[in-house]
């Protein structure tokens, strides 16, 4: 409702009854999300709340990591928070992606080193992408499958992760496609042997028990 | 009268004050209408009431049932009536005596008629009206009019110029202060909350994810032990079962060998046995005796049977050379008798006879004859002799075969077959 010409006094200010919740959703956001600047942020958020698009927050909150430059400042987190925002599209725009990536305050350089290891036009297999920023987070290919099964994953948080065969195999192979230490062999018969643990369970899905062995501190 | 004497006024005082004594009030309203007869006022009798005579004391079931004083008898009631009647009698024969108008005209009659001025219409009937009438419903009651006071005070006048009245960015502070803070502080509280909620769930499911894998490690050592003891048991059982059956075949066996030992004599003396008690038979013997013996004796019985029938045939050969030497004889008869062999005859026809007599009881084929037979060798005795002499070598060969033939049943058939030799030829 425009504002009358001339108002009086304070009651004729009228204050929209929907603002507060707004209001508070984006701060609640806001302080889950943690972002380093607040106002990139927050123009994305609400750009994407105006065109319905899934909202750049994170489920949880998680304390900013990268203090400094040097670090890269992706977590598993942020990378779940562009899973969400990109996964109902096989294919993403760079153009998007890129956006995406910089309403979350991520360094851009990061952005171009990840898109070296695998270059491509215009679009992008989103899930290779995030195969990627796994990668990226963890060191070692167990530890980034490890991240892969927590960001995909269905189950509640704390429980089994699991994820369908097919997508760890996909991503497994990707993986060890780019990294040219393992050779294929060892892939396949890694693969292999899993399958025929997944088989035994019958639902086709693969937890994180399976190969990822945490050593418990007694 | 008595309230005036009643009533006093207060002593000279000043104030005012009006007493009086209690007294019966008559009646202020009017019960009926104003009789004319009635006079204007009476003065009000009242006593006591309990010396009112109006009033009945006393029992009500023994009434006096006379009339009462006030009403009058009913002699006099007749009385009145009676006179009522007269007079009435009275005026109506005055009536009748009054001189009327006379009576109409033939064909004419007489009308009442209005001659004054203004017709009137005259009815027995009384006009009637009805009317009502009744007080206006409850209204409501009236709104109280506004007050308004009166005006009082000066007229003043003032102008404001825009923006003078009201800062919007002075006034909206603390509405902004209040949303602001107000959001960030809920939003703060409710994200702790939050926090803790999904922390304490992600705790839950990985607890829930520790122990389903020891419950699952459990579940799979208990499976083992179980299958080690069964297995166990399996084994045992098993042998448990070899071992019984060794046993049993042992004594099965030592069973076996005690029983042969025991009777190996059994075979042979049971064998023995039955061969002293004639059980078994040497075929050979059996044989000649089954089939060999009765064919002999068949044989016999059939030698036998020839001679027996060969004797038949003699003896019908010789009863007809008898009767044709009886009937040669009766034509003989003319010439002498002969005596001597007659004895001879005789004799050897007496022997002959009761032998005879013997081996026919025996045949059964000549039993007609013999009494035929019987009756020639009487008649034999009397008659021939010459015709025995020709045939006596031959019956007495026969007698005495006849006579060994009883004791000679059971000899072969060459003796039997000798006769038979006689006769062929």
């Amino acid at each position: 409702m425009p504002l009358p010409d001339t108002m009086f006094c304070a009651q004729q200010i009228h204050i929209p009854p929907e603002l507060p919740d707004v209001l508070k959703q984006f701060t609640k956001a806001a302080i889950r999300t943690q972002p380093a600047d607040v106002l990139q942020w927050s123009a994305g958020y609400f750009s994407a709340l105006s065109r319905g698009d899934p909202l750049p927050v994170k489920d949880r909150i998680e304390m900013p990591v990268a203090t400094q430059k040097i670090d890269t400042g992706l977590t598993q987190g942020l990378l779940k928070v562009l899973h969400k925002q990109c996964s109902h599209k096989q294919y993403v725009e760079l153009a998007d992606l890129q956006q995406k990536w910089k309403n979350l305050c991520l360094p851009m350089e990061n952005f171009q080193a990840l898109l070296q290891l695998d270059p491509c036009e215009d679009k992008i297999e989103w899930i290779k992408f995030l195969a990627l920023g796994c990668s990226m987070l963890g060191g070692s290919l167990n530890s980034s499958m490890k991240h892969l099964c927590e960001i995909l994953t269905a189950d509640p948080e704390g429980g089994p992760a699991r994820i369908p065969f097919e997508t760890f195999s996909y991503v497994y192979r990707y993986l060890s496609k780019m990294d040219s230490d393992i050779p294929e062999v060892d892939t396949e018969s890694y693969l292999a042997n899993l399958k025929d643990t997944v088989d035994s369970r019958k639902n086709g899905m693969i937890g994180l028990s399976d190969f990822f062995v945490l050593n418990r501190k007694v | 009268v008595a309230s005036r004497l009643t009533d006093r006024t207060s002593p000279v005082m000043g104030t005012y004050t009006y007493t009086s004594r209690p007294r019966a009030l008559p009646c202020q309203r009017r019960r009926y209408r104003d009789s004319i007869m009635q006079p204007a006022e009476e003065p009000m009798h009242y006593g006591n009431i309990m010396y009112d005579r109006r009033v009945i004391r006393g029992n009500t079931y023994a009434l006096q049932t006379g009339p009462l004083p006030g009403q009058p008898d009913p002699t006099e009631v007749q009385r009145q009536q009676q006179a009522k009647r007269r007079a009435l009698a009275r005026k109506r024969a005055q009536e009748q005596l009054r001189p009327r108008t006379p009576e109409p005209v033939e064909g004419r009659k007489h009308v009442d008629v209005q001659t004054e001025i203004y017709l009137e219409e005259i009815a027995d009937h009384v006009i009637e009206v009805d009317m009502e009438c009744q007080t206006d419903a409850f209204l409501d009651r009236p709104p109280t009019p506004l007050f308004i006071p009166a005006k009082t005070g000066k007229d003043v006048a003032t102008q404001i110029l825009e923006g003078e009245l009201f800062d919007f960015d002075l006034e909206v502070k603390p509405m902004l202060e209040v949303l602001v803070g107000k959001t960030i502080e809920q939003s703060l509280l409710e994200v702790m909350e939050e926090e803790e909620l999904a922390n304490l769930r992600a705790s839950q499911h990985v607890y829930e994810e520790l122990r389903n894998v020891e419950l699952a490690e459990v579940q799979r050592l208990e499976e083992q032990e179980r299958r080690h003891r069964e297995e166990k048991e399996r084994r045992k059982q098993q042998q448990w079962e070899v071992v019984y059956k060794h046993n049993e075949t042992s004594q099965k066996v030592a069973a076996r060998v005690f029983a042969q030992r025991y009777l190996e004599d059994l075979l042979p003396s049971v064998f023995g046995s039955l061969r002293d008690g004639g059980y078994f038979y040497d075929p050979i013997e059996r044989d000649i005796e089954i089939g060999f013996l009765p064919w002999l004796m068949n044989e016999v019985d059939k030698t036998m049977e020839y001679s027996m029938v060969g004797r038949t045939v003699l003896d019908m050969l010789i009863r007809e050379v008898v009767e044709k030497r009886l009937s040669m004889y009766e034509r003989k008869e003319d010439q002498p008798p002969y005596v001597k062999p007659k004895d001879g005859l005789g004799g050897p026809g007496v022997k002959e006879e009761p032998l005879m007599d013997d081996e026919f009881h025996e045949q059964s084929t000549s039993q007609p004859q013999r009494p035929l037979s019987d009756s020639d060798s009487l008649q034999r005795t009397p008659s021939d002799g010459r015709y025995m002499e020709n045939v006596s070598p031959q019956e007495r060969k026969l007698m005495e075969e006849g006579e060994d033939e009883q004791t000679m049943r059971k000899t072969s058939g060459r003796e039997l077959l000798q006769p038979r030799g006689d006769f062929e030829p």
